[in-house]
């Protein structure tokens, strides 16, 4: 332990919560810190930002801690809307209570693409969160394609969560040092795990046994608002 | 012509309030027929990523509250407007909620276009999009994360054409009446 770490909050902003992707990733990364000394709790955004009671439970924790992660899937090319509710309210809350030391934050974003710049705006917008709240920005990482982790622990998913486990192995050493996470944490969380033409054959035959019913498969490009045609 | 307004806005954002108004003004000038929803006191809940409006009822959302009819109003539409206070250079948590609902209008098999791997349509056509982000003053680099996500919200929502502009706290009302009209013509939705 280098003195850089000492409490770490994991903050899902999933509506799967412990079960999601998100989940599986940023609880890896408390796995990795804690070898390195750093004691760390977990919270589930969805949860907590459901009352008055929650949101400022979530402003302890949240004032606690020396790094916060952030994990959220990419929803409509950004966070879903309860960790926008989150991030507003942490940074309303932070502008009239200044914050008395400096703190760290990161961020893990996950999707079913598999160009990892398509998560390049949630970063951008964690980012800019990060220096509005001010909070120091520690760096993030794009994870694709969250399908194949699928909310399952990352140290039983075998070889296909091998870059995700070493990407965030790596991050863990270096902001446990107090630097940020370094380009090849980055870069081997988004490389692809196969090429493109096999993710859309792989990925779209997966709909057809998360479809149960046969009567929806047929009907599963119905246009229940149809007009143009 | 049928356009739907997503108003994102927060209680007593009277810079908002203003450009919603230049908006329907000018629209309705124009021959649209405009539907504004003032999201704020809609009651939609966060989209709780259940999939069924792919697995179980195929392009309609199984949700029981009013988030249930956006996705409809969505692609009924031939202009969709979204406004909303840029916040750290996205949209706010009340334009948002609505955005998440709006899965069913695509299907859920993915095909590459333009290079990139994008959920396919689900309709033939969809409605052109426009994003007016408010802002206090300007500010370049949230002006230009706020640019790229309606960028990517266009390609993902199959928009034949978007654009997106901002709005000041600073403006007076002639101001933001010259902007919303320059914004709007971009596009070809006014003359």
């Amino acid at each position: 332990m280098t003195g850089h770490l000492q409490r770490v909050l994991l903050l899902i902003g999933s509506p799967r919560g412990a079960q999601s992707t998100s989940a599986s990733l940023g609880s890896y990364l408390l796995l990795e810190l804690e070898k390195q000394g750093a004691e760390t709790g977990v919270v589930n955004l969805y949860q907590y930002m459901k009352s008055d009671e929650g949101r400022n439970d979530l402003m302890d924790v949240v004032n606690q801690a020396d790094l916060l992660v952030f994990s959220s899937p990419l929803y409509i090319d950004c966070l879903p809307a309860p960790v926008i509710a989150a991030l507003e309210m942490i940074r309303d809350r932070r502008m009239v209570a200044q914050p008395i030391r400096r703190q760290r934050l990161m961020a893990l974003v996950n999707s079913g693409f598999p160009e990892p710049e398509q998560n390049a705006t949630a970063l951008a917008i964690y980012r800019q969160f990060a220096e509005e709240a001010e909070f120091g920005w520690a760096g993030g990482l794009a994870f694709a394609p969250g399908a194949v982790i699928n909310g399952k622990p990352l140290g039983s998913t075998g070889f296909a969560a091998r870059n995700a486990r070493k990407s965030l192995g790596i991050a863990a050493r270096a902001l446990a040092q107090g630097w940020p996470v370094p380009s090849d944490a980055v870069k081997l969380a988004g490389k692809p795990l196969v090429p493109a033409w096999m993710f859309l054959i792989n990925a779209n035959r997966s709909w057809k046994r998360q479809v149960m019913d046969p009567a929806v498969w047929k009907e599963i490009e119905k246009r229940p608002f149809r007009k143009n045609t | 012509m049928r356009a739907v307004v997503l108003d994102g806005s927060r209680q007593g954002d009277q810079t908002s309030r203003t450009a919603r108004e230049v908006l329907e003004e000018q629209l309705k000038e124009n021959g649209w027929t405009v539907r504004s929803l003032l999201l704020r006191d809609m009651d939609i809940s966060p989209c709780d990523g259940c999939l069924r409006c792919w697995t179980e009822h195929p392009g309609l959302c199984p949700g029981t509250d009013q988030g249930r009819m956006i996705p409809g109003l969505y692609i009924t539409s031939d202009l969709a407007v979204f406004l909303s206070p840029v916040t750290f250079g996205g949209y706010s948590y009340q334009l948002k909620k609505a955005l998440d609902r709006m899965l069913p209008n695509l299907l859920p098999f993915f095909g590459k276009f333009g290079g990139e791997i994008h959920h396919k349509k689900r309709y033939d056509a969809y409605p052109k999009l426009i994003a007016i982000g408010v802002l206090q003053k300007p500010i370049q680099s949230v002006e230009m994360i706020f640019r790229v996500l309606v960028h990517r919200n266009a390609i993902n929502f199959y928009a034949p054409a978007h654009t997106a502009g901002f709005v000041y706290g600073t403006e007076d009302s002639d101001t933001i009446r010259l902007g919303v009209r320059t914004i709007l013509s971009r596009v070809g939705v006014i003359a």
